[in-house]
């Protein structure tokens, strides 16, 4: 435990290194890139203050320190590009894509597990055969392909959900009906990450499953005479369900990958929406808050799987992972 | 059992999703009576690719055309334009005086900010005091010698110098700020609270969301020019904007070029813009071969611009006019030295400066092929292979290459390139605004950067130019330096289409909304 | 005991399925210039334009014909992945061994990098520094090898300790075998499989990774890439060319995904036996 704990605090330092580092490799200041197509001509003055407030005009090493201060003190920095404090602004995008991506997790999750326990319960069967096929070709459709799909027949052709946002700005919804339009706007994306989800979770079931099926305890209860049924949900799952878990947990990196594109199809104002926007205008401050936001995230979900995985088995306490 | 347990959770969660997203409250019409619940108001709503353009304030809205227009709709200036000319905001009445060189305005009465306080000649000389003193990120207010205020409704402004330009670009464009606010505050593009968008203009800020990329706005139904015609006014982000005209979600929205004839065939009104952008081939006239102003003249003779706007634009477009200035703007002049695509004049120029022509390749004197990068942007690659291929057919070695654009920006900055392909607004609006895209050291990566006495001293002319028709000769006199010159050689103006649903009659402001924006959102739209 | 793979592959559907498609795209891929019609950066025939007898999928917005660019993004989407899973096999061999053999610091150093880089969202990374490098495909390979590799490290670890324990190995050691020997002789011709199945992985996520990078613009805009395809596809999503300008693209890369996954499945199932607590169904 202690040692995955190392790990994720080594992980994230990695990251804000590199956050640092990359963006500062470029040629070209970030004025130039969100300013230089205004309609109106920058004053030097304005330039002068925008540089100042920046703090770009120091040397490297300088502004590095300046960076692991503020973070330290909560100050993510202050985006050149909305004009707001960086947390402000992933403050508003981060609940978005906590309500989509722990929907996409959870249905993926709860739906993939019992998908394959089912099939890894028939091994053989047309229904094991058919699932395993449909879950491989499922797996390899890219998210984004799903996402615009989705978008042309439910939203756009049959009309049935609306093609973009995560709520209704212009009419005042309030109570359920407010609930109403935040699915509703939720649906697709949902469907979309959910469905790109599954057969991953499935696949990962059935595997842990066939595993668990052969191990001596599995025969044990099953020559004890428990019912076949009883052997294979209580018996079985329970031993088949630790790595999975675990296994769910990292892949908490894919499932933001999944995120990054499904809000980008379906503009979804959520932290991968805003990764792309500010990666696009070179608002270095805020694609620095958004990768640190996401890697914590996908730490955290990490370490939470750990934790309920050790819950469900506790001989992975010591387990030199 | 845990495997039924979990289906069934499973189940009646997607059923809940079902039955919730599927349910028949999904009024996204626009402007209908029944809008979800709680409100029967008229609402226009206006669409936009990007969505958030900043806080409505003078100070925080982003220094684009968007961001000026929402924050138009909040303040006033003294005077505005409509699709003839010169029409009164809070000034009712303006006077020029030439020896002074002062403009005196007589500023309506009766007039209340949006918190209930009475508007004055004080706000107005505070307002270019203050613009004077703070960063601000339209206008640059230097030309101004001094405001003086004459009574509680008269103010006169003094220039140092004369300035053709400036009830277009001053008057017409600065805002007008409450004293009482904004007197207080030492920073103003933080200023963020609600008293920053406290204006005199027709419409009031409700809510605005950076986060969903949208604004709310309210009738102020005090507006002295007359109420507006829509309770609400709403600018949302939509990512598909022709999927949402036509699903009802907006009533607004500027379209792709290849959505119009399906639209107007749905009953959508289509607007053809004016056309205000210019892609152009920008050279390196400092260095050989380009500081030969006919090897730059030869290179325009080998494009064919007319293949270039069918190819890249799909006809949605005009070719460049060799003097920068738009061919719709009424300061364009119409006799200008053509330079339709004749490669056989473009041989004979090469020929001129000593180049030969061997086996379809182009070379020097020294019998070196003569090879060329062209470097792009991303967004403008297609147009820089098509520009590659034609000059290829000259017989020139081309390599296109594309880079990010800040890098683009500073190799261009440092005169690091051959020839590059950018583009740039602002050519359809007040022609002062075009210095820079021409002569000088301002931006740089649009820049032409041509070194020209001449040119500079017409630019000199043509602001200061009191009297129309001198300024418009110098104008011409400009273009003609440009298009004889061709520091960059203008490739073509694109065509802006604009979907509405014919429920607010819009039309383009002259010279542009503003100091410029092509635009077809001016709020007069909305009014009487 | 050695099974023979290639006949395990065989004999299975889903993995014939795999074989199959994988060698209709390599034949595509070196096919391109004599199967396609025209040249794909060439300017053929008005814009969008629907399917014709000319043009079996129409064309694009500026008029190239989409049935050659498609053949041609083959070439870019398997030359990506098959390259970048090369390197990035041979990087996970090299450090898997060098941690199985030498314990200690080596061993924790690998581990240690392979734990945290496998935390990180590796998309996400290629996308920042993709998007800051406008990349081709040299800076895309360079990029996959050095992100990719972390997986397949663990595993083939895992898999040096056990081997190292064999008869043969020891034998050979007592033996006084040098360590490029044992390695040449003993462990390699052992991994081989291993190395199958890593490298089809790979290339299961790098097309996904190229196509996906591409579909977000981040690529360079003059080549032939189904993801770039795609890209341009969707700004004319309201019009009717979605049909034949980004279900094909789509597909395409659907396809040489799945079939990847066929085959490392079908692979993976005949090491079954060996293979059972760790597996790549996880990425």
């Amino acid at each position: 435990m202690k040692k995955r704990l190392g790990d994720y605090v080594l992980a994230f330092l990695i990251i804000l290194i590199l956050n640092f580092i990359l963006p500062r490799l470029m040629p070209g200041d970030p004025i130039t890139a969100i300013y230089g197509d205004a309609l109106v001509e920058m004053s030097p003055e304005l330039e002068a203050h925008l540089l100042e407030r920046y703090g770009l005009e120091r040397s490297l090493p300088e502004q590095f320190y300046l960076y692991l201060l503020h973070f330290f003190q909560g100050d993510l920095g202050y985006s050149f590009y909305f004009h707001a404090p960086v947390s402000h602004v992933l403050a508003g995008a981060l609940p978005w894509t906590l309500l989509l991506a722990g929907v996409a997790l959870a249905c993926s999750a709860l739906l993939g597990i019992v998908w394959g326990a089912e099939a890894g319960s028939r091994r053989g069967s047309l229904f094991d055969r058919a699932s395993l096929i449909t879950a491989l070709f499922l797996n390899g459709i890219p998210g984004f392909l799903v996402g615009i799909l989705l978008l042309l027949f439910l939203g756009f052709y049959a009309g049935w959900f609306p093609l973009s946002g995560a709520a209704s700005v212009h009419l005042d919804y309030t109570g359920w009906a407010w609930v109403q339009d935040i699915l509703s706007h939720l649906f697709l994306p949902a469907l979309t990450l959910t469905l790109v989800q599954l057969p991953r979770n499935f696949l990962l079931m059935r595997s842990s499953l066939l595993g668990v099926m052969e191990k001596p305890y599995v025969t044990t209860a099953r020559c004890k005479g428990i019912k076949e049924r009883l052997v294979r949900y209580r018996h079985a799952l329970k031993g088949a369900l630790p790595p999975v878990v675990t296994r769910l947990g990292m892949s908490v990196g894919l499932l933001f990958t999944g995120v990054l594109f499904v809000e980008v199809v379906f503009a979804y104002p959520g932290m991968g929406h805003l990764f792309f926007l500010a990666l696009q205008y070179h608002d270095y401050p805020v694609v620095h808050g958004c990768l640190l936001v996401i890697t914590v995230c996908v730490l955290m979900f990490n370490l939470l799987a750990d934790l309920i995985s050790i819950k469900l088995d506790p001989r992975l306490k010591e387990d030199a992972r | 059992m845990l495997c039924k347990r979990a289906l069934f959770l499973a189940f009646s969660v997607l059923s809940f999703f079902v039955i919730v997203a599927c349910a028949p409250d999904n009024p996204e019409r626009a402007s209908s009576p029944d809008g979800g619940g709680n409100d029967a108001v008229n609402t226009y709503i206006i669409g936009d690719e990007q969505g958030d353009w900043g806080y409505p304030s003078p100070f925080t809205a982003y220094p684009r055309g968007p961001g000026y227009i929402r924050m138009s709709y909040l303040f006033d200036n003294l005077v505005w334009k409509d699709a003839d000319g010169f029409v009164g905001a809070l000034a009712e009445e303006w006077e020029f005086d030439k020896e002074e060189l002062s403009y005196t305005f007589t500023l309506r009465e009766g007039v209340k900010w949006h918190d209930g306080t009475s508007f004055s000649a004080d706000d107005v000389v505070f307002t270019y005091r203050y613009l004077q003193e703070q960063p601000f990120p339209w206008q640059d207010l230097d030309m101004i010698d001094q405001v003086e205020k004459l009574d509680s409704h008269r103010v006169k402004i003094y220039l140092e110098e004369p300035y053709a330009p400036f009830l277009n670009n001053l008057a017409g464009v600065v805002p007008i700020l409450p004293e009482h606010i904004w007197e207080e505050v030492n920073n103003p593009d933080e200023f963020n609270e609600p008293e920053a968008v406290i204006g005199t203009g027709p419409f009031i800020l409700e809510e605005y969301r950076r986060d969903q990329g949208s604004y709310r706005y309210q009738a102020n139904q005090d507006y002295y020019l007359g109420e507006p015609k829509v309770e609400r006014l709403m600018m949302v982000k939509v990512s598909d904007p022709q999927m949402a005209l036509q699903q009802g979600e907006v009533n607004y929205v500027r379209v792709a070029p290849e959505a119009t004839s399906a639209l107007e065939e749905e009953g959508f009104q289509v607007l053809e813009g004016r056309h205000d952008w210019c892609l152009k081939l920008m050279t390196n006239h400092r260095e050989a071969p380009f500081d030969e102003q006919d090897f730059r003249q030869a290179l325009a003779y080998a494009l064919d611009l007319d293949e270039l706007v069918e190819r890249a634009l799909r006809g949605h477009g005009l070719p460049g006019s060799p003097g920068l200035i738009s061919p719709d703007s009424r300061w364009h002049c119409d006799e200008l030295p053509d330079y339709s695509y004749d490669p056989g004049r473009a041989q004979e120029k090469l020929k001129e400066l000593g180049y030969t022509l061997e086996d379809g390749t182009v070379r020097d004197q020294h019998g070196e092929v003569l090879s060329l990068e062209v470097l792009v942007r991303a967004d403008y690659a297609r147009e820089g292979e098509i520009v590659g291929e034609q000059l290829q057919q000259l017989g020139l070695e081309v390599n296109v290459r594309s880079a990010e654009s800040s890098v683009v920006d500073q190799r261009v900055r440092e005169w690091d390139f051959d020839l590059v392909v950018s583009g740039h607004g602002g050519v359809g609006g007040d022609p002062d605004g075009t210095r820079r895209f021409m002569t000088g050291e301002a931006s740089p990566h649009n820049n032409a950067r041509l070194d020209h006495q001449e040119l500079r001293e017409e630019f000199t002319r043509q602001t200061r130019a009191l009297d129309q028709e001198e300024r418009e000769e110098a104008v011409c006199r400009i273009q003609h330096i440009h298009a004889e010159e061709l520091p960059a050689y203008p490739l073509h103006h694109p065509t802006w289409y604009y979907g509405h649903d014919g429920e607010v009659d819009w039309f383009f402001t002259r010279d542009g909304l503003g100091s410029g924006i092509p635009m077809p959102l001016n709020y007069l739209a909305f009014i009487e | 005991m050695h099974v023979n793979y290639w006949d395990e592959i065989k004999k299975d559907n889903l993995g014939r399925t795999g074989l199959l498609l994988i060698t209709v795209l390599a034949v595509v891929a070196l096919g391109a210039p004599l199967l396609a019609p025209y040249n794909p950066w060439e300017y053929v025939a008005p814009s969008l334009s629907p399917p014709s007898w000319g043009h079996p999928l129409g064309t694009n917005d500026v008029g190239q014909d989409i049935f050659s660019e498609l053949l041609y993004g083959t070439r870019t989407t398997l030359l990506v992945s098959v390259t970048a899973a090369f390197f990035s096999t041979l990087i996970s061999l090299v450090l898997g061994v060098v941690a199985g053999l030498r314990r200690g610091l080596p061993e924790r150093l690998v581990l240690r990098l392979v734990d945290v880089m496998l935390v990180i969202p590796v998309f996400l990374v290629a996308l920042l520094v993709a998007a800051y490098f406008q990349p081709g495909m040299t800076t895309l390979i360079v990029l996959f090898s050095l992100l990719l590799w972390p997986p397949g490290t663990r595993i083939i670890w895992n898999r040096v300790l056990s081997l190292k324990h064999q008869a043969h190995f020891t034998a050979a050691r007592q033996f006084g075998a040098g360590t490029a020997y044992l390695v040449g002789r003993h462990l390699v011709p052992e991994l081989y499989p291993l190395l199958a199945v890593n490298f089809i992985q790979v290339v299961r996520r790098a097309v996904f990774m190229e196509a996906g990078l591409a579909f977000l613009g981040v690529f360079d805009p003059a080549a032939k890439s189904w993801g770039l395809m795609l890209h341009y596809a969707r700004e004319f999503i309201f019009t009717d060319a979605w049909q034949w300008w980004l279900l094909p693209p789509g597909l395409a890369v659907s396809l040489t995904i799945i079939a990847f996954a066929l085959v490392g499945y079908s692979l993976e199932a005949a090491l079954d036996p060996r293979m059972r607590r760790q597996t790549y169904a996880d990425h």
